[in-house]
Parts: C-alpha cells; structure tokens; sequence
C-alpha cells in the first residue's frame, strides 16, 4: 500500500484545460474520494493515475517515485472501471487470475489466492461461470476482487456503484467499507453521488470544472463548506441559498431574507460584524430548519407548499414571501397550505459573498 | 377442419411471408433448383446406349483423369495458402485504419477501392503487367526503365508459364480485390471491443503483446472466424482469376468450364461442381470446430 501525490497536474485537450493546477494527497491506507459533477474532469485525474492518459502538465507520485512516465502495466495500480470490463471470455477464476498469470505466479499460489478472494467477496462457486452468467452486483464485485487479488498500490475505483439499483448500491456500499477497513488498501474513489463519497471516505475532494474546490474529512465539509457549490453539491435535499443582507441595528446584527429580520447571536457577531450592510448568500441545511415555537430564535410563519413524506421523516418544502425552503422535519401531521411557524438554527447557517460565493468565515480564516 | 389451424398461421403471419416471398422464390430458382439439377445431372452418367441412373460413372472417370486430380490438388494449395493470407492482409489494413490519425478518411476510402474495380478489369491489368515477354513487370526487373535501375533477371519471366507463379499471379490479384471486405469484417469486430477492456488488461499488469493475444484476438474471433469462412468459400469456388491468368493450370473452378465446353461433358462438369460443394462445407465445418477449440485454448495463459 502507498501514498499517492498529485502535484500541480494540469490536463489539456487541444486548448481546453480539463484538469486545472490539480495538487492532492492520499496518505497511505487511506480512503479518498473525488466527487463532483459529471464533466468536472475527476475520472481525468483518476485515469491520470492509472496511467491511461498522460499528464499535461505536474507530477503524480507514487510511494514518492515519479511515475509520469511509468506506463499503466509497471504502476502497481489497480483500476475498476464503471462497465466493470471483464473479460466476456474467460469465466470469473480466470478474470481474478488474469494478473496473478501474468505475474507469473507458482499456480498452487492462483488457485489459493482465487479461492481467498472468492470467498472474500461472497462470490462462492461462481468461479467457473462467464461474466454474461452473473448478475450485476456479482459482475461488480469480480471486478472488485480482480484489482485486489495484486494487492495493488493504490485502487482507482470509477464510479463503481453507477450501474447497480438502488438496493444494491447500499449494500455494496458498507461492503466496500468492510473491505477497506479489512484490506487497508489505499483507495480513491471517484462518483458523482455525494451520499457515497460521504458515507465511504476518510476525506472528500469536491471538484467543480476542473479545479478542487475544497478537501477535507465529509463532515468538515459539509458542515463548513468553502462556497456556494460546495454547499449546495452536498447534502440531499440540498442546502437552501438564499439572497439576504446583513444589517447592524444597535449594538446586534441581523440577516434579512425578504421581509423577514433573524437576529445573529452574540458569539458570531465578531465574525460577521464587517460585512454589514453588506449584499450576501444566506445558506441554511434542511435539517437545521424546524418546526414549532419552541427553540432558539424567533418564529417565522410560513405556507407549507408540497410534502414528501419519506417515512421516518418528511421533506416539506415551504413559501416564505415566495422564497421557496425545504426542511426535513420527523412531524407526520403536516399538510399542504396549512400555516407554519419555522424556526431558523442561526448558528448553523452559513454565509457567501454574494459575488464571489465564497464562505465568509472559511475566507477570513 | 384439420386446415383452420394452418390458415389461421398463414393469417397471422400474411406480411411476414409476402416480404420473405421474393426472397424465398430467388433462393428456389437461382438455387435450389440448379442444386437439385446439377446433383441430378452429376450422378446420370450417359452411356453409348443407355443413360444410368444414379451412377458413379463421372466420379470415377474423373478419379482417374490426371488433370482433374492435379487441379484438385491445385485448388487445395490455392485456397489453403490463400485464406490465411485473406485474414492477415484484412486484419493489418483494419488494425491500420482503427487508430485514429490524421486523413483516416482518405486511406480508408483507398482500401475500399478494390472493391469498385470489377474483377475482370483487375484481371486483365495483372494480364498486362505480368504478360510474357513484353510485360511491364518483366520490363522493371530487366532493369529497361530509368526509375528501377537494378537487374534482376537477364530474360523475360513466363509468369503464365508455370503453375506456381501463374496461379500465385491469380492469388495476389484475389487477395488485393477481396482486401476491403475482410478489412471491413475485422475493423467492425476491432470496433465493437470495449476500450474498458483493453485499459482494464493494461492495469492489470498486461503488455501490448498479452492484451493482443489474450484480449484483442479472442474477442476478435467472431470476426476471424467470419473472414476465414467467407474467404476459404471465395478462394475454394474463385474463377475469374485463374480463368484469365492461369489458363493453363485450371483450378476446379476453372476445369468445370473446361469440361464443359471443351470435354464436351455436362455430366462431369456437374460431377466437379458437387466435389467443389463437398470440399467447401467440410471445409467450413473444420474451420469452425478449429475456431472454437483455439478460442478455447487461447483464453488459458
């Protein structure tokens, strides 16, 4: 297992810059992932590492060797692929093996090492069926095991849970997890999907066209997001943005939000003091929204506009002065058109520069 | 009514047969019906007074006639040397054509060139260039024009004048017509492998040389088994070629029209056609079982 670095790698295609001054580090053991939209350049960088598109610009090290150079075959990486690729003709011992072979190890040492892998993924007597036999999250995890069986440096994983229903996706989900925590593999793992990247990694890599906007542990990341895109990419529902203004009135600041005042309490008042007066994006989480008339701060009444109850709770999303909100909320008795009061939990909002969308607290930092 | 439940089939499937109708009523009259006849004719053998039926009088007179036997011997050289051939010409000009380069367009255009050239125009060019004594050919490696200086031969070449190099003129001229359509084969099978796997095979730790033996080939392998049996069918039943250039030395093909016109005997000519029909289908059935056991045996590293 290694550590990985990328180190100012810049990406270009013809004159269109993919990957913009791209610099990260996966520590050995550790488990990364890339997330962000589709076309933001992350499977660049993955493929990048593999081997299977050459870097522009910057180096990529491996275990603090330069391996710009080093073609895909003498890197030690092991890739799975979206489509998972496996080999239509060979049956699934022979795909696991495929690298044992060509490593040419003793074949007592294949069989054993085949055996130990298919047990590991609960593929059990599988291994003599083709890949067209088997059903998608089996494809998914002979693909798994196919990369592991090296134990490869790194694994560059591609959107792996992509192609899998719902159902499946969940549990191959903590199976990875078990892996990784059983394994110890260095692991990066690039997807569009924000529940997984946060749900599997140590740290999350938010990338937006081309460039890393912000890297750190999921919950630092979500709970202090850089800007707005960050903000508004985690989290489902997302969080609500909102244009508001910041204004001093005596010795307290207060955020408006259309005709609403919410009063700031005392201890961000240091914070946020020199931006008032000041044009700003008011961001508040749906779960830090709530019903009733208890809590901190002043109710605000709003009209309840449509409910999606999901079970244990629902998503409500409300008209504020025709602001739209969503809020999670676990209250089952809320209907459509009915008049609420809202509360907002102040101390969990955030707050963007209106132009740049960048965080105003993380920018002072 | 034992007929309702037929009609009723016939009813339900009215477009389905009217559109295979013409179709169905070629393939009766072009062939079903000439096979029929030809295997007729092939067994009636036409004594001084008596026509027998079915005999095996042709095949036997044909077992004993040394032109036929040397033309079958010729026929199985040509189209065993000529369908290994067929595939790596193919397979090189696909695998030139599938990396996208700059004016892609325009070889690919070129390579398919062959094909809008009738066979007997392409025929009688080879006549031109490979004549005796005259030819271009002969005139180049005698050194007479200025852009080849070299000598290579002191007297003219009778390329018509051997069987190897009449019937190796024939083949070259085949192989450069029927390029296209095997290139076409494989480029299409090259196409339809997944760059996936390919990349997958290079991360696992597999060379160029592995991916293409143990990838590219065996995915492949529908498309080679397509070429190989589609060009062995041509090379087995091909005419034009040794008819124009290899007049001397007939294939079977050939030799059919020799006993045709010249033997004055439809019976045999029938006779060869059904040892043609009978070599290609055992022939195909072979390069099929060969197929499949080395597709097998490739996969195993």
């Amino acid at each position: 297992m290694a550590e990985v670095r990328f180190s100012h790698v810049i990406k270009k295609y013809g004159k269109n810059e993919v990957v913009k001054d791209f610099s990260l580090t996966i520590f050995n053991e550790e488990f990364v992932t890339l997330v962000g939209p589709s076309g933001c350049g992350k499977s660049t960088i993955l493929r990048m590492l593999a081997g299977l598109e050459e870097i522009t610009e910057g180096d990529i090290y491996i275990d603090g060797i330069k391996t710009n150079d080093i073609p895909p075959q003498k890197r030690d990486v092991a890739m799975v692929f979206q489509s998972y690729a496996l080999f239509p003709h060979m049956t699934v011992a022979e795909n696991i093996a495929f690298g044992l072979k060509l490593r040419r190890k003793p074949q007592r040492e294949i069989v054993s090492r085949i055996e130990e892998s298919l047990a590991l993924f609960s593929l059990r007597g599988l291994g003599e069926r083709r890949p067209r036999d088997l059903s998608g999250g089996q494809r998914q995890r002979v693909a798994l095991a196919r990369a592991l069986v090296l134990s490869p440096k790194v694994l560059l994983l591609d959107e792996p849970l992509s192609n899998l229903d719902a159902k499946l996706r969940l549990r191959m989900r903590s199976e990875l997890k078990r892996i990784h925590r059983e394994l110890r593999s260095t692991i990066f793992y690039v997807t569009h999907d924000q529940v997984e990247a946060m749900s599997l990694s140590d740290r999350v890599a938010v990338m937006n066209e081309g460039r890393l906007e912000q890297l750190g542990a999921p919950l630092e990341i979500y709970n202090s997001p850089k800007n707005t895109f960050v903000a508004s990419f985690l989290g489902s529902p997302p969080i609500n943005l909102l244009q508001a203004r910041i204004q001093k009135e005596g010795e307290t600041l207060y955020v408006n939000i259309g005709p609403c005042k919410l009063a700031l309490s005392r201890q961000f008042r240091e914070s946020y003091l020199h931006c008032a007066g000041r044009d700003i994006i008011f961001g508040i989480r749906p779960e830090h929204i709530s019903i009733g008339e208890s809590g901190k701060g002043k109710p605000i009444l709003a009209t309840v506009d449509v409910v999606e109850p999901l079970g244990d709770r629902s998503i409500i999303t409300v008209a504020l002065h025709k602001i739209e909100l969503a809020l999670i909320t676990d209250a089952q008795t809320i209907s459509p058109l009915r008049t609420i009061p809202i509360i907002f939990d102040m101390e969990k909002a955030q707050f963007f520069d209106r132009e740049s969308g960048e965080n105003i607290i993380c920018k002072n930092r | 009514m034992p007929f309702l439940p037929f009609i009723r089939t016939v009813r339900k499937n009215i477009y389905g047969i009217i559109i295979l109708l013409p179709a169905f009523l070629y393939l009766a009259g072009f062939s079903l019906i000439i096979l029929f006849t030809v295997t007729q004719m092939a067994f009636t053998y036409a004594g001084t007074e008596k026509i027998f039926f079915p005999a095996l009088q042709n095949f036997v007179k044909l077992a004993q006639s040394p032109e036929f036997r040397s033309a079958l011997l010729r026929t199985i050289l040509f189209t065993v040397a000529g369908t290994p051939l067929e595939l790596l010409i193919g397979m090189a000009a696909a695998f030139l054509v599938v990396k996208k380069f700059k004016g892609r367009g325009v070889i690919r255009s070129i390579f398919i060139l062959p094909l809008a050239i009738p066979a007997i125009v392409t025929a009688i060019i080879l006549y031109i260039l490979f004549d005796f004594p005259g030819g271009h050919i002969n005139e180049i490696i005698m050194g007479r024009h200025a852009f080849f200086p070299c000598q290579f031969v002191e007297y003219p070449v009778d390329w018509r004048g051997s069987a190897f190099s009449a019937l190796a003129v024939s083949l070259a001229g085949k192989l450069w017509r029927d390029m296209p359509i095997s290139m076409l084969i494989i480029l299409a099978g090259l196409q339809s492998i997944e760059k996936d796997q390919t990349e997958a095979a290079a991360t696992l730790g597999a060379s160029s040389f592995h991916i293409f033996f143990k990838i590219t080939i065996p995915l492949l392998s529908p498309a080679i088994a397509t070429v190989l049996v589609l060009r062995s069918i041509e090379l087995w039943k091909e005419f034009i070629f040794p008819y124009i250039l290899a007049g001397s030395y007939p294939l079977l093909s050939t030799l059919i029209e020799r006993a045709y016109h010249e033997w004055r005997s439809p019976n045999e000519a029938s006779a060869i056609a059904v040892v043609l029909l009978v070599l290609i289908i055992t022939c195909t059935m072979c390069i099929y079982y060969m197929l499949a056991y080395l597709k097998k045996r490739l996969v195993r590293i």
